[in-house]
């Protein structure tokens, strides 16, 4: 029997990684230059835990699963996936090859596996630039309340969303995105909200969604709300409130769940007292 | 000729115009010395509100009513009914009309935000003016009177020259139009005391037969003798009995005093006018009629 059993880096799954994979990713391996005089059989075993070993290249013979054929005086490669749970653990990858003549000779090799930390996203939303009272014109007119020229009378709240990706290695490669609520009627004139930052901004009905940002463009997401001025109605509470979010690292193309260390974000707008007008005589 | 005509009815125009937009007392345009009422509406029930004064339309130069002397603020503090009104009166004083104020409203809730409004004003020199004077202005003299209905009796039993009649009209110049009623030409209530005098004095025996407005009818004087004419009277004509005095004449004069509008508190600008006087001529001396 002659062997040659080399663990090479996988596919662009694995992306370098491999040996040092993300828990919840699933990362391609090879073990290339097998080579058996007789027809033998192949095992793979993994010394840690909560690891499932799919997508063998070489033919399954009964019972399934329980053996994996290797063909004789053949240099053979052999591939696999091993799928690591969130809660995996190191082990060694142990490959071996067992030559199908009776009392046919074993080789084996190990392949260290050091599973990461668990990637996590963290989102915090909070307002940043919050407002007291609504403005009042600087210029009054003779006989015009100071809330009545409406044009110059931009009010402003900006909710800043704060990304916190731990976990992924210097330069890994990821993307993210979230959910946020956002108030439909106000009440208040003119309410409009935009948003500045990183990723894909997709508004709905009291709902919008922000999606794509990756590593390179990770940034604060900037949700600001104008509206004009506006009297004589009950102070306006604004929510924002985060949810959905996911992480997901390229390596392992692992999916996470974020986190919310402030998933809420509450910014009160004062009522202001409306005024008409002066009604004496001319 | 056309064209002088139309210059002419121009020149009516304004002169007739004119007086009337400018001359009365106003809330934005008070006579020194009137009292005129301030109000907003449309203000957030709740709120509390503060009429100040300041010197500048950019709500600068803050006046403290306190220490000020042209205005006084009367209740400039106060919370917003169910009406949403806000109200105040202020009284502009000697001097206000060398400045121009800004009356300005701040409202604020009970979150602390406010919102406030100003308006111009310019008070004016005081030209509400009541003043006397004879019927027509220029008749100054008149003789007694001598028929039998009105002076002196050559039938009666016992010697008596008898009583003229004399009136006056009492005007009101420059009052202040009146806007809590939609009635037209309606102004503020004014009033006066009348003082009678007879120069020489041999008889005191002069009074007030009767003061009457086209619109107020008939006056009665309070207990101060003071007589309150409707706003919608420009004038009235008061009436005064003078007892004849053969062989001399009588200069009557009536003067009015403590004359004021109503609401406004406008006092008398012109003192010079206030008093007019009528001679009544000699009355010749008649010993007796007899017999011979």
């Amino acid at each position: 029997m002659m062997l040659a059993l080399v663990i090479v880096a996988g596919t662009a799954m694995a992306q370098g990684t491999n040996t040092k994979p993300y828990p919840g990713g699933t990362y391609h391996y090879s073990l290339s230059g097998i080579k058996v005089a007789t027809e033998g059989t192949a095992t793979i075993a993994y010394g840690g835990t909560k690891a499932t070993i799919q997508n063998v290249s070489l033919a399954e013979k009964a019972p399934s699963g329980s053996k994996i054929y290797v063909v004789p005086n053949t240099l053979t490669t052999l591939t696999f996936d091993m799928a690591y749970d969130k809660d995996a653990t190191s082990g060694k990858i142990t490959v071996t090859i067992t030559d199908g003549a009776i009392a046919g000779c074993s080789n084996s090799i190990e392949l260290q596996i050091d599973v990461q930390a668990l990637p996590t996203l963290d989102l915090a939303i909070a307002p940043t630039t919050i407002i007291d009272c609504q403005k009042l014109t600087t210029t009054l007119v003779n006989n015009q309340a100071g809330s009545y020229d409406q044009a110059n009378l931009e009010n402003t709240i900006v909710f800043t969303v704060t990304p916190n990706v731990l976990h992924v290695k210097d330069g890994g490669a990821y993307t993210y995105g979230y959910t946020i609520s956002l108030p439909v009627s106000t009440g208040l004139k003119d309410f409009a909200v935009t948003y500045s930052g990183p990723g894909t901004y997709l508004a709905g009905s009291g709902t919008a969604t922000v999606s794509g940002i990756t590593n390179a463009t990770n940034a604060n997401g900037v949700f600001t709300m104008k509206f004009k001025t506006t009297t004589g109605i009950d102070p306006v509470t604004i929510t924002e409130t985060l949810s959905a979010a996911n992480l997901v690292v390229t390596a392992g193309n692992g999916t996470y769940s974020g986190d919310f260390s402030i998933n809420n974000a509450v910014a009160k707008v004062k009522t202001m007292p409306s005024i008409g007008s002066f009604t004496i005589e001319p | 000729m056309f064209r002088l005509k139309h210059i002419i009815i121009l020149v009516l125009l304004a002169a007739g115009y004119s007086p009337t937009a400018n001359a009365q007392s106003t809330a934005r345009r008070p006579y020194e010395g009137a009292m005129h009422a301030y109000t907003c509406n449309g203000i957030s029930v709740g709120a509390v509100y503060n009429f100040y004064i300041t010197a500048n339309a950019d709500g600068s130069g803050y006046y403290d009513d306190g220490l000020t002397g042209e205005f006084d603020i009367i209740n400039a503090k106060g919370k917003v009914g169910g009406d949403g009104l806000a109200s105040t009166q202020i009284q502009w004083n000697a001097g206000a009309s060398l400045h121009i104020y800004y009356v300005w409203l701040e409202a604020t809730n009970n979150g602390g935000c406010s919102n406030k409004i100003s308006i111009q004003i310019t008070p004016q020199i005081n030209k509400f003016d009541l003043l006397s004077e004879n019927i027509p202005v220029d008749n100054t003299m008149s003789c007694p009177a001598v028929a039998s209905t009105d002076g002196f009796n050559p039938l009666a039993p016992a010697y008596d020259a008898g009583t003229t009649l004399l009136k006056f009209i009492v005007r009101r110049v420059n009052g202040t139009d009146n806007k809590l009623t939609a009635q037209a030409g309606d102004t503020y209530d004014w009033s006066f005391q009348p003082v009678l005098s007879v120069d020489p004095a041999f008889s005191q025996d002069i009074s007030i037969v009767s003061i009457v407005g086209v619109n107020s009818g008939m006056l009665v004087a309070d207990v101060n003798n003071l007589y309150s004419v409707a706003g919608t009277d420009n004038e009235v004509t008061v009436t005064v009995a003078v007892k004849n005095v053969p062989g001399t004449s009588q200069d009557v004069k009536l003067t009015i005093q403590n004359q004021s509008e109503s609401r406004s508190n406008l006092l008398d600008s012109n003192s010079a006018n206030d008093t007019v006087k009528h001679r009544i001529e000699v009355l010749p001396v008649i010993d007796r009629l007899q017999g011979v």
